[in-house]
């Protein structure tokens, strides 16, 4: 099986160059194969990941990471392998006094390991809480990563002071309008916190999946989308963004979400070294072809792509995706 | 000839105003702009200035970061204008311009300034030049614009010009990159008066955002107007090749290096159809022999006199006795007739 390992060569870290990378789908051709079987190709390099997604679960809980449950499990304990799941952090309301502080308010070494996995929840707190919402509808351990940050005694019982204080602090309902930037700024902060964190590892690499989702349902601006990705851009080598790439949020602009979307994916496209696109046959479905993938390179002129030029990797590949993986192969070749 | 002394002419005085303006000459161009879009990015001509700056003596390069993830290097000074409001970003800037005898300010995307303040932006931009300055604005025309919205602070009216049209009219030099690839398409499908091809965006495909074929490496194009002080423009268009170009480079007169870039007309591939006819213009003395062919059109004497011997078939009919006598028309009844009948013929 033609691999597709050879086209993942631009995403993977090259420090100390920085670079950034997108991959665009559509609705017909979606993208979680790429990420899937980028995460473990970067991970085989020895990199370390953090995967931020908007929209959805974690990346390798889903079928494709599902036969690699264990070798995560490893990841993570190495803390090579982050899952920041943004959507309960800004969305789902705050912890009340259900199951799920059930988890919180025990002995401390669980306290501790709950603590600092959620080390990098926003939510919609009073600022000066270091918040913790392990999310009440997901089965414990299974997005939040353990970050074994340095025990510190001092959070235990912050946290255990939240979790006594919650009841009574905890607004009612969400609240989207008022607190939209600084659920961002929030969940910004912590970002940053847990990619310094992560500094040991010389080749970082954050991965933001459909961050474009936040235009649409927090009412961010472009351009105060595109300084957050920069400021999370500093602290690593590569950053990956998947985007979709509807035509109606591209090419339409007649309500603000669709012109605010297109901005945000225009702009990131004009910075990006490399640029994936996935879409699907335009002749209509077939039963062995899944799509066709673009890679185009812009080229940085000071130091090139992957070393090597940008003629050999620029260029349209069919893929189809199977059981047993993924083929890329050339448009008319023998298989 | 004096088409061909015109080009010269035009051509020696357009590659001096090229190489005046990239190497900051003279002051030549207080405020420029240059526009790219993602078929081909402004990033090669950037670093063009800047390759050149950095031979001027004491020129300082100022980089001025709005969105850019990764400015070029060998760049003196960066300034990340992320988050700071105009005013201390305007302070920051003066600061930096102030003890150079000569600077070069880039800014790198003008779009975020003109969404989110457009009616600052010209008396930004009005405060940053100085005589010692020479300011490079890059503007990406496909980034959709959305003005601040009505009610607010710092609402546009609807009457007001675009940003990009107050931008274009502040400049005094306007150079819009193109990608050289589906320059050469587009040219290849007028020659032929088919419709010219679309990439990214304009093919209309969901899913696409850039062509193939965008950010060639060979080189890219750009199209100038340079606007003097007089009010007169001069618009040409331009290759920069970024890897050698095979001997296409000339050597202008007063300068002692060799300048790179050359007309577009003179790209080996542009003018195909053009070319042609000058190889036919330059043999005239060959005409004698016809076209060219592998096989032998003449003939030998030999086979001239046989052919002069022939006698054609029409000539022997034309005459009275001969075959067909001579263009009679003979009917011969059938023999069975029986319905004919002289009366008929007296109508």
């Amino acid at each position: 099986m033609p691999p597709l390992t050879p086209h993942l060569t631009p995403h993977l870290p090259t420090p100390p160059t920085k670079k950034l990378t997108l991959i665009t789908s559509t609705l017909a051709a979606p993208a979680t194969w790429y990420a899937t079987a980028l995460t473990t190709e970067i991970l085989r390099n020895g990199g370390a990941i953090v995967v931020v997604g908007f929209v959805g679960e974690d990346l390798m809980e889903c079928a494709d990471g599902r036969r690699k449950g264990d070798a995560m499990a490893k990841e993570r304990a190495e803390e090579r392998y982050v899952f920041v799941d943004a959507v309960t952090e800004l969305f789902l309301p705050p912890v009340s006094t259900t199951g799920a502080t059930g988890m919180t308010i025990a002995t401390g070494g669980v306290n501790r390991e709950a603590g600092a996995g959620v080390g990098v929840g926003a939510g919609r707190r009073p600022p000066s809480s270091s918040s913790m919402s392990p999310s009440p509808v997901r089965t414990p351990g299974s997005v939040r990563n353990a970050i074994p940050t340095p025990p510190t005694p001092q959070k235990t019982p912050a946290t255990m002071q939240n979790t006594t204080t919650n009841p009574s602090a905890t607004p009612p309902a969400p609240t989207p309008t008022l607190t939209a930037l600084s659920g961002l700024t929030a969940l910004s902060n912590q970002l940053t916190k847990l990619l310094t964190s992560l500094s040991k590892h010389d080749k970082r690499v954050l991965i933001l999946l459909n961050p474009e989702i936040l235009i649409a349902t927090l009412g961010v601006l472009a351009r105060e989308l595109v300084e957050v990705v920069e400021e999370w851009h500093e602290h690593v080598s590569t950053t990956t963004l998947l985007t979709t790439t509807s035509t109606p949020l591209l090419t339409r602009t007649t309500t603000r979400m669709e012109k605010e979307t297109a901005t945000f994916v225009t702009t990131i496209a004009h910075e990006a070294a490399v640029t994936v696109s996935l879409r699907g046959l335009e002749t209509g479905l077939a039963s062995d072809v899944s799509g066709v993938m673009k890679v185009t390179v812009r080229g940085d002129g000071d130091a090139e792509v992957g070393g090597k030029g940008q003629g050999e990797r620029e260029g349209e590949w069919l893929y189809h995706v199977r059981e047993q993986g993924v083929e890329v192969f050339k448009r008319g070749e023998m298989r | 000839m004096s088409a061909k002394a015109s080009l010269n002419h035009r051509r020696t005085h357009n590659l001096l105003l090229i190489s005046r303006l990239l190497s900051l000459r003279d002051a030549a161009s207080p405020f420029t702009l240059i526009l790219d879009s993602l078929a081909q990015s402004a990033r090669p001509l950037v670093r063009e200035y800047i390759q050149r700056a950095t031979k001027v003596q004491n020129c300082k390069i100022v980089y001025v970061s709005f969105s850019s993830f990764s400015p070029p290097s060998e760049i003196s000074q960066l300034i990340t204008a992320r988050r700071k409001p105009i005013p201390q970003l305007q302070k920051e800037i003066q600061a930096a311009l102030s003890n150079s005898p000569r600077t070069l300010l880039i800014l790198d995307s003008l779009n975020p300034l003109s969404s989110s303040a457009p009616l600052a932006l010209s008396s930004f931009l009005s405060s940053l030049l100085s005589p010692t300055t020479t300011l490079l604005g890059i503007y990406h025309i496909d980034i959709p614009l959305s003005l601040p919205a009505e009610g607010t602070t710092s609402s546009y009216p609807d009457s007001a010009p675009d940003p990009l049209t107050l931008l274009r009219y502040f400049a005094t030099t306007l150079l819009t990159v193109h990608s050289i690839t589906h320059l050469l398409a587009e040219k290849r499908a007028k020659d032929r008066s088919l419709p010219p091809p679309q990439f990214g965006l304009d093919e209309g495909i969901e899913g696409v955002l850039v062509g193939l074929g965008s950010n060639a490496p060979e080189g890219f194009v750009v199209e100038m107007e340079y606007r003097r002080k007089s009010g007169r423009g001069v618009g040409e268009w331009f290759y920069v090749p970024l890897k050698p170009l095979g001997g296409l480079s000339s050597v202008l007169p007063g300068k002692t290096e060799e300048e790179k870039i050359i007309l577009l007309e003179d790209h080996p591939e542009w003018r195909v159809s053009e070319q042609v006819e000058r190889r036919k213009e330059d043999e005239t003395e060959s005409e004698d022999e016809g076209p060219r062919s592998t096989f032998e059109l003449g003939l030998t004497e030999k086979q001239r006199r046989k052919r002069e011997e022939v006698v054609l078939p029409y000539f022997d009919a034309q005459r009275e006795g001969g075959v067909g006598g001579g263009g009679k028309i003979l009917f011969t009844p059938d023999r069975e007739i029986d319905d004919f009948d002289d009366e008929e013929d007296e109508i």
